[in-house]
């Protein structure tokens, strides 16, 4: 028998936690509900579910408490579930350690993509820390070559700076998945300016000048605006 | 907060110097006069006179009271009086005239105050009332369908079921866009004036906006053009976005017949212009019209009422834009297709 994931839905509103779970039991995945923040919590504890999908506006406990009080103990997946315009929110949420946030009104297909993409990474994270790092990522006619620091775009090398190569390789190592500008300048600069996010910014506009034809309609590198970014994920 | 107390500052500032400036005109003038002529009962005229004009042109009432104060004691150097009694009549009166003229000036502020709600209060009613009666439609059309499907789930084909339930995901589709508009208007402030601007690279905003909307019109071919030097342009990102999604709707929507839109990105010294033009119908001349007038939402329901979201939809565009201090305009193409421009300051 096949092992089918097991996901928690923490949604209070009870339209859209049922269509998710339709969505969910159509593709072959269990799933539990928990409509607020105390029930979620001791799931959480009991099932040990594959994945979270946390709706932040809750009746009792803040999202983001829940996503603080779980990281605390286990990597457990989280994708938030958030409404369009506060990106504040999403970015607080990434920074605390979810690992993906999906904005309402979101369609089937984008949430189980985001579903798919977030319990693989955990699996390979899990099994494999460091060969993400040597080897190489393809994707799309884009190969980043960890061992030779190049980055190659249909067989042609894009001539990318090392510290524009650094940022490429770390967005290829967690493709799928959205990278906020806190969490790039941390990984890249070590530094803790909070604000200024101009210089990284600017870095990802050459990148996108060496490495996309138009760097207006990118193939590989999207913007969430406000957010972060985001490294188109290979089969 | 320290912004404002600067303010009020400045303004204290500018009334002390007002009065000053008063007082020290009338003080030459009762001293010019006093040498042509031997009595000096004009002295509490010119006097009474600058006191009403110091309450006039200062705001509230302690101007004017400290003036009518200080111009007894003017009197009182050009020697008009003899008595106390008529110093004590003249500082009355005085007194008086600048708390009248003092407390008609506030009335006239409260007034223009009201009036300026008053116009809010209508561009909001219009707004509404466009909502409204888009909304009311689709929200009919979502409740028929499942209602139709719920009642009649046994005896109806797989087709019908089908079509019911795609029609209540359009008209979903639909408010959730409407709703989206409305919302990107309450991140403007009140005052209509101030948005949160950030610099952006106008790449980024134009490629995110370009993949959400490619990813509900997959079929429709969009060319982006951009400088070739990074571009930082100051904007609230979100509400450019939302702009760019709704002419690119339209373009959709009411173009008809549109199959490629062209996204272009220029600048200038201090602005950014980005332009969105479509190869569809083009606009209609009463649509143009109301766009050259800057007003696109129409009073008239029978408009508003045809074309329906362009009013909203554009008239969110214009409200954001104008916020951020840029323009928006539209035209048609020599050889068809619609085309809209909004500049941004730099």
């Amino acid at each position: 028998m096949e092992i089918r994931d097991k996901i928690l839905v923490v949604e209070d509103e009870k339209s859209i936690s049922n269509f998710i779970c339709t969505i969910l039991d159509a593709n072959d995945y269990k799933y539990i509900t928990a409509a607020n923040g105390k029930k979620a919590y001791a799931i959480i504890s009991s099932h040990c579910p594959d994945l979270i999908i946390l709706d932040l506006g809750l009746p009792d406990i803040d999202g983001m408490e829940i996503i603080k009080m779980v990281r605390s103990w286990t990597t457990t997946p989280i994708i938030v579930v958030s409404a369009r315009s506060r990106e504040k929110d999403k970015v607080e949420a990434l920074d605390l350690g979810a690992d993906d946030y999906i904005t309402k009104p979101f369609g089937t297909s984008e949430l189980l993509a985001r579903i798919r993409t977030a319990i693989r990474h955990t699996r390979t994270s899990i099994l494999s820390k460091e060969i993400a790092q040597s080897g190489k990522y393809c994707v799309d006619g884009l190969v980043i070559d960890y061992d030779k620091y190049r980055v190659y775009i249909d067989g042609v090398d894009s001539n990318l700076t090392q510290h524009e190569f650094k940022l490429v390789a770390l967005l290829g190592k967690f493709a799928g998945k959205v990278l906020t500008y806190d969490f790039i300048i941390r990984e890249l600069w070590g530094s803790t300016q909070k604000t200024d996010n101009q210089i990284l910014r600017v870095n990802m506009a050459n990148i996108r000048r060496k490495i996309e034809k138009n760097p207006a309609q990118p193939r590989y590198i999207f913007t969430e605006v406000g957010v972060g970014y985001r490294m188109i994920e290979g089969d | 907060m320290c912004n404002k107390r600067k303010h009020k500052f400045l303004l204290n500032l500018k009334n002390c110097f007002i009065a000053l400036g008063i007082l020290i005109i009338a003080f030459i003038i009762c001293f010019i006069l006093s040498r042509f002529f031997h009595h000096a009962n004009y002295c509490s005229l010119v006097f009474i006179l600058a006191v009403i004009l110091v309450s006039r042109f200062t705001g509230g009432y302690i101007y004017g009271s400290i003036m009518s104060i200080i111009a007894v004691f003017g009197i009182y150097i050009f020697k008009v009086n003899s008595e106390v009694f008529d110093y004590a009549l003249n500082f009355i009166i005085m007194l008086i005239g600048s708390i009248v003229v003092s407390s008609l000036k506030i009335q006239v502020k409260k007034y223009a105050v009201i009036k300026d709600e008053i116009e809010k209060e209508k561009t909001k009613a219009n707004l509404l009332r466009a909502i409204s009666h888009d909304i009311r439609t689709p929200l009919s059309s979502i409740l028929g369908s499942s209602t139709a499907y719920l009642d009649n789930c046994g005896k109806l084909s797989d087709e019908a079921k089908y079509t019911l339930v795609s029609d209540i995901k359009d008209e979903a589709v639909w408010l959730i866009r409407t709703v989206e508009n409305l919302l990107s208007i309450t991140r403007i402030n009140d005052s209509f004036a101030k948005v949160d601007k950030n610099p952006e690279i106008i790449e980024e905003v134009l490629g995110d906006a370009a993949s959400k909307f490619k990813r509900q019109f997959p079929n429709i071919e969009l060319n982006i053009k951009v400088p070739d030097d990074i571009l930082f342009v100051p904007m609230d990102a979100l509400l450019i976005e939302q702009v760019l999604l709704n002419l690119l709707e339209n373009a959709v929507i009411h173009g008809e017949k549109t199959t490629v839109i062209d996204i272009q990105a220029d600048v200038n010294e201090s602005f950014a212009t980005i332009t969105v033009s479509d190869n569809g119908n083009g606009l209609k001349d009463e649509m143009l019209s109301h766009l050259c007038g800057g007003n696109v939402i129409s009073e008239d329901k029978e408009l508003a009422g045809i074309k329906r979201n362009m009013g909203i939809g554009l008239s969110v565009c214009m409200t954001i834009i104008k916020a951020h201090g840029g323009n928006l305009r539209a035209y048609n193409k020599k050889d068809g297709g619609a085309v809209f421009e909004f500049t941004l300051p730099l």
